[in-house]
């Protein structure tokens, strides 16, 4: 089918240039309530994606239109050849500054290795089950309920410019509820775990964590009115926060105006007394469930250094917004790494704080820097005792507390994110009890 | 006009039936849904403009075997070859199901599901059919309006506009059911951007509903208020945290409906014992102001349907009447296990997803107070106004919303002053308890969002309701 595809676009006198996405996907799903399974699923599906171009001028200046249509495996090319039809005309009105398509590449990409590509997946599927369940009743909290996802993915990506890349992926998922029962009322907590690649000591390692948290949150009391006083991220948060430096650094954002940071620029503001944000975009990290050589336009993907010491060195972005800013495309980067920071957990942990371990669901504003989260458990450690807490929340302004915040030199790793453990913050809104 | 079932369906209904007639021979409940959704985005801003086909688009089928102790499925798209989904069903259904217990996994049973014949279709109906117009209209008429708002302010670098436009057609069957719909509905929204002294602010304002092409008609009016909304947040001040008087409007009392209760009665989380609601069933849970609903046919919004994704007709729930929390929602297999009746709330994703009891149109009722006593009601409070975010904690009742902003009320009256942006937490029977006024203005919804299960599993739903008066923890 992909060759009639390829040889109708190319007839077609209607479309300037395209790009096909063809993607199969297969699964393994299972879904437990304790150590049951309710339901197991799986699925193969075909998915072909087509963006057809259309090149044009108007008063001395070139543009490109584009649409973006999904086509079924199920559609006859007659059927195919309308819905081209269609998306060529729709292109025809839109009307956005001229982009070149990627070209082909020299650069090879190394293959992704992963342990679920060799053999049946039910077969790792059930191996995961039973690491998982390994860990189960630790310290009076156990296992709500699971999900467990294996998606394997074969990709091919064609241009009409000669493009023609293919690769295989995997991503793996699992949500994981941890409960426990305390004196007056049970508790939940919630992780939702993303990987790539087989590695049965770490899932033990964050169920064992995530049971652990479970059982010091019967013991939390509602956060007090604590004053103000630093408040430290831990865990997934850290990987949050710093999406607001990354998003100063997006070519897409700098072209559309939001960010204003230019190439050279601080992207902390006021005097930096604390540590300087310095963030790399990897292709791959170890078992991160982004790990990709090509972007979804087919831009070769390397390691991009694009803040250093504070300092923005360059735009990660997209071909298109790369072309509009006249620089090299990074491609688009899914996998962050951030550098550790100039002060041990040990440092950081001294004195009055608020350390939090779980939120409801922690966000930054990419666009204003404004963070908050709903406290799920932190501990409140009042300069002798140690006392957990839940409920209340957090809110600030990543452009108030930047100048003297402070990251541990111990790094974690989550999914698509290296950097540090933890985040040591001033000036943030503390709303307790 | 009448939508219609998509022809694709109605081709393939035949080899189907025929496909569920066969699995029929080897498993005691098989069931199919079959879908073919279509639909556009166009988007508009400065910087440029994009059309293409919606993330809702899909085209596709999952079948459901009992396997003798619980349930199969298997999703697929391709149908050349019905022997190789049978296959593929049996690997699911019997050669996984034999792998997972020889490793030892254990396995819940599950009743057998029971129906009855059912054979029953339904067309939404809107005025002006949005794909008989042309890409080239909609986006010169969203360009205009993008033209308009950033005339709006001269700090406003940017105004977005987007527009949604989806027909859904799905077909159920099962040896005993035979389900058809077709469903049609739009989104449009404005997303205003501004920067002044460095600060960027911006708010969307968003419209929706079971309509077609003539949803613009109501955008123009509209342009106004979402860029005064940006304008206002220029001069917003941080809330001093703490416990206020607060009055919500009706999108922020949809998002407390939503995410502080919604969540907590869907029954598969009483099934997994991950949500409180199931032992307040029958009990007080709020203010006897509260009257609260969620079902297909609560209201004719974006979470309306005839059937959802397991055959089972969509109801109107009053989930909480007069202050006692009546029922939950439930998808089928939720219901069969816990011995209850579905309500129609199965919904998956897509075809290729899992089902879960979702929620979909829910809001408290409009009471009897008029806004104006509200707002004269309150010392030392604050209007709240939009929203960006929640998210629920069905198992401790704990609450997050991300409001757009407060606006200030000293001694009955409306200050001027703006907070921003400001985040509501609190425990749900606490807040829902404090509810002392509610306002008998119309019911309003909105569904340009979608809702989530955790991070994942987005459904289309619609919120809202109307203002109510009620206390909150503000940070």
């Amino acid at each position: 089918m992909m060759e009639a595809l390829i040889e109708l676009l190319n007839k077609k006198t209607n479309v300037d240039e395209y790009k096909i996405k063809f993607s199969e996907t297969s699964s393994t799903e299972l879904f437990f309530i304790k150590d049951e399974l309710q339901m197991n699923r799986g699925k193969l599906v075909n998915h072909i994606e087509v963006t057809v171009y259309r090149n044009f001028e108007d008063s001395g200046s070139k543009y490109k239109g584009s649409s973006t249509v999904k086509l079924s495996p199920t559609m006859t090319i007659k059927e195919m050849e309308a819905k081209i039809d269609a998306a060529a005309l729709a292109a025809s009105f839109v009307k956005n500054e001229y982009y070149d398509l990627v070209s082909p590449t020299k650069e090879v990409a190394p293959a992704i290795t992963s342990k679920f590509n060799d053999g049946e997946a039910i077969n790792h599927i059930s191996n995961l089950v039973k690491d998982l369940y390994q860990m189960d009743h630790l310290s009076g909290a156990f296992i709500n309920s699971v999900e467990f996802f294996i998606n394997k993915d074969h990709i091919r990506l064609i241009n009409s410019l000669g493009l023609d890349i293919s690769y295989d992926s995997v991503n793996g998922l699992i949500e994981l509820i941890t409960e426990a029962k305390g004196e007056t009322e049970e508790i939940e907590l919630f992780d939702f775990l993303r990987f790539s690649d087989y590695d049965p000591e770490w899932i033990k390692e964050v169920v064992k964590d995530a049971l652990i948290k479970a059982n010091l949150r019967t013991k939390a009391i509602p956060l007090p009115n604590v004053g103000s006083i630093p408040v430290i991220l831990t865990g997934e948060a850290v990987s949050t926060f710093f999406s607001y430096y990354r998003a100063k650094a997006s070519g897409k954002m700098a072209y559309e105006g939001i960010s204003t940071a230019k190439i050279g620029d601080m992207v902390q503001t006021g005097e930096i007394t604390g540590d300087k944000v310095s963030i790399t975009m990897k292709s791959v990290i170890l078992n991160s469930s982004h790990n990709y050589y090509y972007d979804s336009d087919g831009v070769f993907i390397k390691n991009v250094e694009i803040i250093e010491n504070g300092k923005l060195l360059t735009y990660a972005t997209s071909k298109k917004f790369a072309d509009y800013l006249k620089i090299v495309p990074s491609g688009e980067i899914h996998n962050l790494e951030v550098r550790n920071g100039s002060k041990s957990i040990a440092e950081l942990k001294q004195g009055t704080y608020l350390e939090l371990l779980n939120f409801s669901d922690f966000q930054m504003d990419p666009l204003t820097g404004n963070f908050a989260g709903e406290i799920r458990l932190g501990i409140y450690h009042d300069g002798n005792k140690e006392i957990p807490v839940t409920l209340g929340s957090i809110s600030g302004e990543a452009k108030v507390s930047e100048t003297d915040m402070y990251f541990s030199k111990e790094l974690q790793k989550n999914d698509c994110f290296i950097g540090p453990k933890l985040i040591k913050l001033n000036r943030v809104t503390i709303a307790g009890n | 006009m009448k939508t219609k079932l998509s022809k694709f369906l109605k081709q393939t209904r035949p080899i189907l039936k025929t496909l569920v007639k066969d699995l029929a021979n080897e498993y005691r409940y098989v069931s199919l849904l079959g879908t073919d959704t279509i639909g556009s985005t166009f988007s508009v801003s400065r910087s440029g403009s994009s059309v293409g086909d919606s993330n809702w688009s899909e085209k596709g089928f999952v079948i459901r075997v009992y396997n003798g102790l619980n349930y199969s499925e298997y999703s697929f798209n391709i149908l050349d070859d019905l022997e190789d989904i049978k296959n593929q069903v049996r690997t699911i259904a019997q050669f996984d199901l034999s792998t997972l217990k020889a490793a030892n996994i254990k396995m819940i049973p599950f009743p057998l599901i029971s129906e009855e014949l059912l054979t029953k279709t339904f067309n939404s109906e809107c005025e002006i059919d949005p794909f008989s117009i042309s890409a080239e209209e909609k986006l010169k008429r969203m360009t205009e309006l993008m033209q308009e708002g950033l005339k709006k302010s001269e700090y406003f670098v940017d105004f977005r506009v987007q527009y949604e436009e989806v027909k859904i057609s799905k077909i159920f069957l099962s040896t005993k059911k035979d389900l058809s719909q077709s469903i049609l509905y739009t989104n449009l929204s404005f997303v205003a951007i501004g920067r002044k002294d460095g600060e960027v602010k911006y708010d969307f304002l968003p419209m929706s509903g079971l309509k077609g092409y003539e949803i613009f008609e109501e955008a123009h009016s509209k342009i106004d208020l979402v860029a005064n909304s940006v304008i206002e947040l220029f001069s917003a001040k941080r809330v001093t945290p703490g416990l206020y008087e607060i009055i919500c409007d009706p999108a922020v009392s949809g998002l407390i409906a939503h995410e502080a209760f919604g969540h907590g009665v869907e029954m598969d989380m009483f099934v997994k014992h991950r949500a409180k609601g199931e032992e307040y069933i029958g009990k007080v849970i709020a203010s006897d102001k509260v009257n609260m609903r969620d079902g297909s046919l609560s209201a004719t919004e974006v979470g309306t349907y005839l059937f959802d994704d397991e055959g089972t007709l969509g109801t109107d729930t009053l989930i909480i009447e007069a202050s006692i929390l009546k029922q939950g929602i439930s998808d089928l297999l939720s219901a069969t296990i816990l011995g209850t009746v579905p309500t129609g709330n199965g919904r998956r994703e897509s075809f290729e997803r899992k089902t879960y009891a979702r929620m979909t149109n829910t809001f408290f009722e409009s009471g009897s107070d008029t806004f104006e006593d509200m707002i004269g009601s309150i010392k030392n409070g604050y209007l709240l106004e939009g929203y960006f975010s929640g998210m629920e904690d069905p198992k401790n009742w704990g609450i997050q919303c991300m409001i757009a902003k407060g606006k200030e009320i000293i001694n009955g009256k409306l200050t001027g002053n703006i907070i921003s942006p400001v985040l509501l937490t609190g425990y749900v029977p606490d807040l829902l308890k404090s509810i002392s006024m509610v306002s008998d203005k119309k019911i309003k919804l909105s569904g340009t969002g979608a809702c989530g299960k955790g991070y994942k599993e987005l459904v289309k739903v619609s919120t809202g309701g109307t203002y109510l008066k009620t206390v909150g923890r503000l940070g």
